[in-house]
């Protein structure tokens, strides 16, 4: 089967730490273990959270659009990110 | 979640298991340069129908065949069709069987006719490294030392395991946790305990690991182009060690 790996476009729910229930778009990977969480709002793409892959569990998988400006190198606004999770806010477990 | 069966399930589990192994024992004799893998597939399909059960892939996630036919360079979840074998291709076909609501799944890679050595040593050291990863899934292990003596045996052949396709638990689900890598270090992830039921799948390029989808978004093949091999068993762990289902 594929492995379920966490990359960019993905939304990601937080399963440890004090942020654990919160909801984020990953918007890029740094090296191999820590992943780079925006969520629009509380975190922001110009102030967004490192976290460890290990305390991420995989929600959802790249929206189109928001996959499309990743691949092509296009900026990610926090509307962009705002858009994505607002449908899950209150599923899943999503806070 | 990772699930332990109950000996209720365990039953339904061989009964699956046994399906699949027979599938492959209908299949090896036609293996032949000429045979197209459309023809595998419908009677791989026809037998698995005749024992009761139902070809788990068909419709799984969207897939559109019983079984999936991987020849060559590719390496995964390969669309039967008109492709004729070849004196010299290797194809792995993988099967999935579910009766009862409970699943078995194996994967065999064939070689057809006479390959080059090196590619029946991929082919061989590929079957080695399933059963040395079987042998690790004994109760008290941790889930990764599967996966370190896979890739052990791997590399120590100069082959490369794939990285972006794993095995997995499996059971009421054909994917069930846990994930189960076929590389990394020893001694990580969840202790392994009776009951637990896993598909081990080691997929063994011969030349670097990275792979890629085409574009029908199901056959993936490997970057280099070079050949690669897969081998499946659904197993259960006793208290005893690890038991084979997918095993006439």
């Amino acid at each position: 089967m594929r492995a379920e790996r966490i990359r960019p476009g993905q939304v990601v729910i937080s399963q440890a730490g004090r942020d654990a229930g919160q909801c984020y778009v990953v918007i890029a990977m740094q090296g191999e273990s820590r992943a780079v969480l925006a969520d629009g709002t509380r975190r922001r793409v110009q102030n967004p959270k490192l976290k460890n892959l290990k305390h991420l569990r995989l929600l959802a998988d790249p929206d189109p659009e928001l996959l499309r400006k990743i691949v092509s190198g296009e900026r990610i606004t926090d509307a962009d990110i705002r858009r994505v999770l607002w449908v899950l806010v209150g599923k899943e477990g999503c806070r | 979640m990772i699930t332990k069966k109950s000996p209720r399930e365990v039953g339904y589990m061989r009964e699956a298991g046994r399906i699949v192994a027979g599938a492959f024992a209908e299949l090896a004799p036609l293996i032949v340069p000429g045979i197209t893998t459309r023809e595998l597939d419908a009677v791989a399909e026809k037998y698995i129908r005749k024992e009761g059960a139902r070809p788990a892939f068909k419709g799984l996630y969207g897939f559109p065949a019983s079984i999936c036919t991987s020849i060559n360079e590719q390496v995964v979840h390969g669309i039967p069709g008109l492709r004729k074998l070849k004196n010299g291709d290797i194809i792995s076909i993988d099967i999935g069987a579910e009766i009862n609501g409970y699943f078995g799944d194996g994967t065999v890679t064939f070689p057809v006719g006479t390959p080059e050595d090196r590619v029946l040593e991929l082919v061989r050291v590929t079957r080695e490294a399933l059963n040395i990863g079987i042998a690790q899934a004994r109760p008290g292990n941790r889930l990764t030392d599967i996966s370190h003596a896979v890739q052990t045996h791997v590399e120590r052949h100069g082959f490369s395991v794939v990285r972006d396709y794993v095995g997995h638990g499996i059971g009421a689900k054909m994917h069930e946790d846990p994930q189960v890598p076929n590389f990394g270090p020893p001694g990580r992830g969840p202790r392994l305990e009776p009951g637990m039921t896993l598909a081990l799948e080691p997929m063994v390029n011969m030349g670097s690991y990275e792979v890629v989808t085409l574009d029908d978004r199901w056959t993936v093949v490997t970057r280099d182009g070079k050949p690669s091999a897969h081998f499946e068993h659904t197993i259960l762990i006793t208290e005893d060690g690890p038991e084979i289902l997918t095993r006439l």
